[in-house]
């Protein structure tokens, strides 16, 4: 029995010192994050909407619309965001939407969202790998907005 | 307008809607509905939400009502099965002569082994998942807020057109 419990304490001791993955330890996160439209309409007149990618696409399906199209202002490309701890990443989605995102450890993030320079929402949210964060609301002419905000790999 | 309504209220008004409740907290809780402006505009806010979604949302239904099951619960409490008194005293007589040994081993190899599981699992089952939110209110934005775990998406949903 005391062998059995030394043998016990030194696992425990090992598992503690070789410690190949430790999320809570993570100092900075990737994140890239999608202005998103929601439409009803296959083909809407604007050229700066594009198709989603088909894995988001099918996460959205969750919502009534049947469309979904990336906003893509070329003043406002989207892009990939290694955020460091307790710092805050401004991201720019259109003119009229931006998002701050700060990383406060264990793999949460907090993000503000802003609306025409207004504060209307903060977030915070523990986000794993491959998991997203979505804030969304309804637009004119029943159609719907999503901020899309991706911890990457 | 001044919000009179309380967090059990909302509680109390989205069960109302997903026909959670018995026939008379039902009609209560119609009633402070209709009675109740900022009510009433939560539950329309309620079921415009509900409108949002497809029917792929899965349901999961408890199989026997909640009166049935603290009836059941009750039960069990001021009669209990003589055979599981029986089970008891004599697990609780072994434990008593093999207490110390017996807990501290099972205490390490549970701890031991969870540790060691979750650390070398995928990162999903370390992640802690409580959120916290706030709305800026001063814009009369309500939030309603879930978590679809087949499309592992957190979803805030911003109505502006609530107040």
């Amino acid at each position: 029995m005391k062998n059995l419990v030394c043998l016990l304490i030194y696992v425990l001791i090992f598992g503690l010192v070789v410690n190949p993955t430790n999320a809570s330890g993570v100092d900075s996160i990737k994140v890239k994050a999608l202005l998103v439209w929601g439409t009803d309409t296959e083909v809407p007149n604007a050229p700066n909407l594009k198709p989603l990618p088909k894995d988001l696409s099918e996460k959205l399906k969750m919502f009534k619309w049947k469309y979904y199209f990336q906003v893509c202002d070329p003043d406002y490309p989207s892009k990939e965001l290694l955020i460091t701890k307790d710092k805050a990443e401004t991201i720019t989605l259109s003119k009229k939407c931006e998002i701050q995102v700060k990383y406060i450890g264990d793999s949460t993030i907090e993000v503000k969202l802003f609306g025409e320079k207004k504060l209307v929402l903060i977030k915070k949210q523990a986000l794993q790998e491959g998991a997203h964060l979505v804030l969304a609301g309804e637009d004119k002419n029943d159609t719907a907005w999503f901020v899309i905000i991706g911890r990457l790999k | 307008m001044k919000k009179t309504m309380n967090f059990k209220d909302q509680l109390k008004i989205q069960a109302w809607i997903d026909n959670e409740l018995d026939e008379k907290e039902s009609l209560a809780v119609k009633a402070m509905v209709e009675s109740n402006s900022d009510a009433k505009k939560f539950a329309e806010s309620l079921r415009k939400f509900n409108s949002l979604l497809t029917k792929n949302e899965p349901e999961y239904k408890f199989p026997i009502s909640q009166s049935e099951l603290w009836a059941n619960i009750k039960k069990e409490i001021n009669h209990p099965q003589p055979r599981v008194l029986q089970f008891y005293y004599s697990s609780l007589h072994w434990l008593e002569s093999k207490l110390i040994p017996v807990a501290i081993a099972a205490s390490l190899v549970i701890i031991g082994g969870a540790y060691l599981a979750l650390k070398f699992t995928h990162n999903k089952s370390t992640v802690h998942l409580a959120s916290e939110e706030s709305a800026a209110l001063n814009l009369g934005i309500n939030v309603l807020s879930f978590y679809a775990p087949k499309q592992e998406m957190y979803v805030v949903w911003v109505d502006t057109n609530a107040y």
